[in-house]
């Protein structure tokens, strides 16, 4: 197989037509893996029932419109991943996979995803998916991640769908839990990518992607992780505050939002030093995706214990 | 730039076939589950709808 270095890849030419795996790997999958959870918490905290086969085929589709978009993002930053050690060897710049053929998989996986909501879920949760695969492919790929430092902010409703898309599997409508639980996710993305862009900001320099850091330093975006982090502990009350949700989650929610700021307070006010490896940065961003999961997992917890009659 | 994969050499067609053949198991087991998801789905609709 063909073996490419960094900021040689693009330009390749097929050694081997791409494997399975390659295909997968444009997919995202880890990133799926968050998307899936959360709109499944969102569909299991939804009140009223779904039959099962059409509450996999709803997450399903998620999947397959995460996948698709993830494609598109790599189909069209294959020359910047190029750049970037972290991305280099993905399918594309790695050599291994025709770019044509990844815009093909993604637009394909998309059109299909959102095809079978419709037909099979509804055309509400198919909307509010084409509205999430377009926010991601077009408005942070193409539009906001190459131009702007607030990319990430305005990029991180792209990811905050899912759930919504869950609630609306189940009850057909959007009202203002799953409305509260975009917003989480929408205000826990800054702080979780700034964390991760301080201690890979130079690969981020080298493509010239203006994230905070390379762009604003480092001292403005701890402080923005911060303040982010002030807005993501009161969002992540909003549930139990306004009676949306039971005793167990504004406990966790108190507890899990509480240690996510005290993390984030430790970054926002500290300066690195050269041989400091960065491990409040790192400890933050891992905490952030444990957080995230725990947060999700407990409203659903909360949901059904309530609903049993033990909280 | 590299050159073409020469595929008169016979490891390197073994390899192709290899992928070919791992690629065109992969593409029937998604056709085949995804015919298994529709028919359930189309069951499921069906007595839902009735």
């Amino acid at each position: 197989m063909a073996q490419t270095s960094i900021g040689e890849g693009v330009a390749s030419p097929l050694s081997m037509p791409a494997d399975w795996r390659d295909f997968l790997s444009l997919t995202k999958p880890g990133v799926i893996q968050l998307v899936v959870f959360t709109g499944l918490c969102g569909l299991l905290a939804a009140p009223g029932t779904i039959h099962p086969a059409i509450g996999f085929v709803a997450i399903l589709c998620i999947a397959m419109g995460a996948g698709g978009s993830a494609a598109l993002n790599q189909w069209y930053e294959a020359d910047v991943d190029a750049l970037m050690e972290r991305t280099a060897r993905r399918p594309i710049p790695g050599g291994r996979m025709d770019r044509d053929a990844a815009l093909q998989f993604g637009i394909g996986l998309s059109a299909a995803s959102l095809v079978m909501m419709g037909l099979f879920v509804n055309w509400l949760c198919a909307a509010i998916l084409a509205l999430s695969i377009f926010y991601y492919a077009v408005v942070y790929t193409i539009w906001l991640k190459p131009r702007t430092p607030q990319n990430i902010v305005i990029g991180g409703g792209a990811g905050a769908f899912p759930p919504v898309i869950g609630w609306a599997a189940v009850t057909g409508d959007v009202t203002l839990l799953p409305v509260l639980l975009f917003a989480l996710i929408f205000f826990w993305t800054p702080p979780h990518f700034w964390a991760l862009s301080l201690f890979v900001k130079t690969d981020y320099a080298r493509a010239g992607i203006p994230m905070l850091p390379v762009v604003a330093g480092t001292k403005v975006t701890r402080r923005q992780i911060f303040l982010y982090s002030i807005v993501l502990f009161a969002t992540a009350m909003a549930p139990f505050a306004l009676d949306l949700a039971g005793r167990l989650y504004g406990l966790s929610a108190l507890l899990l939002s509480g240690l996510f700021l005290a993390l984030a307070v430790h970054v926002g006010f500290r300066s690195e030093t050269a041989d400091d490896g960065m491990v409040p940065e790192k400890r933050l961003f891992a905490f952030s995706i444990f957080y995230l999961f725990l947060m999700f997992g407990l409203l659903v917890a909360d949901h059904y214990l309530t609903q049993a009659g033990w909280l | 730039m590299k050159d073409q994969p020469d595929f008169s050499d016979p490891e390197m067609l073994r390899q192709l076939r290899a992928r070919q053949r791992s690629r065109a198991i992969a593409m029937a087991a998604i056709l085949g589950g995804m015919c298994v998801l529709f028919y359930v789905v189309t069951v499921v609709k069906m007595g839902l709808a009735s």
